[in-house]
């Protein structure tokens, strides 16, 4: 079964059987949003995602034989509970580091991305991700990743980060201005380096 | 302030109206119909949005047969809807999970030739049930046993970087940033799953207001056309504030004005207000609008302030 299959009448279905434990059911509900939820957390975090990508499928498994909701509500749910688990691991890593911590350790986006090397007339969803994260603070990058990889509204988006609707507005704005100047700045420089 | 906050600075040529913007993000506009500065933008999101590949998916079997024995090894799961059926299944499925997890999972997990999220969800299932093998990373981690409850209250890690200075406003809110989405994205017991599995600190004590603020919050001026509302902006900082600019953005900006604005451009001493008056005036379809009333100024550490402003076109 693909993702094209859980649609709104199945998932209820869906869903019941992953909470007996059924593997068929499990690997629809994977399928549909693994990729998902792992672009979204490497585009905040690239170092973490995949720790914190697996820590939220087993929170989730912990407790889906209680949730309720349709696949709307599963989708935001298993968002939220990554969004917590990022958090965490951020909190975790930032009291690991106790001595020997220089500045430039503590920078969330890594210095190894460089939007410019990027042609985004052929763009990989890979390198997407990682120009988002590279461009955009992460309180923007969130918004639009939840946005456009979560395919959530306003309201959704604001009620997973716990923002109002309007700061999500304001953010999301600020994001597709602040991704527009930063593919037009680097735009001469790779028209540079492929003439 | 800086162009790159999206008020001053090569306004014209990256001016985004707010439904295209809301097109571009829905999906919902093809790439030669935006903007000229925004066609690379919707690439980009379409890129976002693609198919997964097969190496995005890679590891799946292993992945769901982990998550699929973490979902019957959980004591607390089902209980309240069929205790007798879920109490035998759970076990039968137990034990068979575990053999299988073991035999399976387990033996290739420790051999570490799994893909990495399969390794990484498989050694983490095992290392519940008291079995270690490698995460397949070169460092062991801690990122199962959090105890985030105990954790101090902090700014959101996820969304804190552009937004050091809380508004005013914001301030009160930073810890439920992360308790409040659990109860509003899902029902009842999906939403104290997520608090189950991930207590946030909570917030025994609120932070004392910072930076600038606006009241009123929100405000609804339903039907109601052309009649100003006055909203305060407070500088609660312990110094003076940079230069105040205070617009609309974003949603339905076009279906208020701003009148008798006493901020922009103006600094406010430490306690200092000064106030904005704004009106709705829409026209069109009969539908509710609504936008925001943003006020930052050119010094980071004043934050912003954001208010909600609604309203309704009359039939």
């Amino acid at each position: 079964m693909t993702s094209a299959d859980v649609n709104r009448n199945d998932f209820g279905d869906v869903l019941a059987a992953a909470q007996e434990g059924a593997e068929w059911a499990i690997a629809v509900l994977w399928h549909e949003l693994h990729p998902r939820l792992l672009r979204f957390l490497r585009g905040l975090d690239s170092v973490a995602a995949e720790d914190v990508e697996a820590d939220t499928w087993l929170a989730a498994a912990k407790d889906l034989a209680t949730f309720v909701g349709d696949d709307k509500q599963f989708c935001a749910w298993m968002f939220t509970i990554a969004r917590h688990r990022l958090i965490d691991w951020r909190r975790r890593e930032a009291r690991g580091r106790t001595i020997a911590v220089t500045p430039e350790i503590l920078v969330e986006h890594p210095t190894d991305e460089d939007p410019a090397s990027i042609a985004v007339d052929r763009l990989r969803s890979d390198a997407a991700v990682a120009l988002v994260r590279a461009s955009l603070p992460s309180d923007q990058a969130e918004v639009i990743l939840l946005r456009v990889v979560g395919g959530f509204d306003v309201a959704e988006v604001a009620a997973i980060t716990g923002k109002r609707p309007g700061n999500v507005r304001v953010l999301q704005h600020r994001g597709l201005r602040c991704l527009a100047e930063r593919i037009a700045e680097e735009e001469p420089e790779r028209q540079g380096v492929t003439r | 302030m800086t162009a790159r906050n999206g008020f001053h600075g090569d306004m014209d040529r990256f001016a985004l109206d707010a439904g295209t913007a809301e097109r571009v993000l829905a999906g919902a506009m093809e790439v030669d119909d935006a903007p000229p500065p925004y066609r690379s933008v919707v690439r980009v999101l379409d890129a976002l949005r693609a198919d997964p590949d097969e190496a995005e998916l890679a590891g799946g079997p292993a992945a769901v047969d982990g998550i699929a024995s973490a979902v019957v090894f959980e004591p607390q799961a089902p209980a309240a809807r069929h205790p007798r059926r879920r109490f035998a299944r759970a076990r039968l499925l137990a034990a068979a999970s575990v053999v299988c997890c073991v035999l399976l999972g387990g033996g290739l997990a420790a051999a570490e030739v799994l893909p990495a999220p399969a390794q990484r969800t498989t050694s983490a299932v095992l290392s519940q049930v008291g079995i270690s093998v490698p995460n397949g990373d070169e460092e062991a981690t801690d990122h199962h046993d959090p105890s985030p409850a105990a954790h101090p209250v902090e700014p959101d890690p996820v969304a804190g970087k552009s937004r050091p200075p809380a508004s005013a406003k914001d301030a009160p809110r930073a810890a439920s940033v992360k308790d409040a989405p659990a109860a509003a994205s899902a029902p009842a017991p999906g939403g104290e799953a997520v608090n189950a599995s991930d207590p946030p600190a909570p917030e025994t004590d609120p932070a004392p207001l910072t930076g600038l603020s606006i009241a009123l919050e929100s405000h609804d001026f339903g039907t109601t056309m052309n009649v100003p509302e006055t909203f305060t902006v407070t500088n609660h900082g312990p110094n003076t504030s940079g230069t105040l600019t205070v617009i609309l953005l974003g949603g339905d900006d076009d279906a208020f004005d701003i009148s008798n604005d006493n901020c922009t451009g103006q600094t406010l001493v430490a306690g200092g207000t000064c106030t904005v008056q704004a009106a709705f005036d829409a026209t069109g379809a009969a539908t509710g609008r609504e936008t925001t009333l943003v006020a930052n100024s050119d010094n980071p550490d004043d934050g912003e302030a954001v208010a909600t402003l609604t309203g309704t076109v009359p039939e």
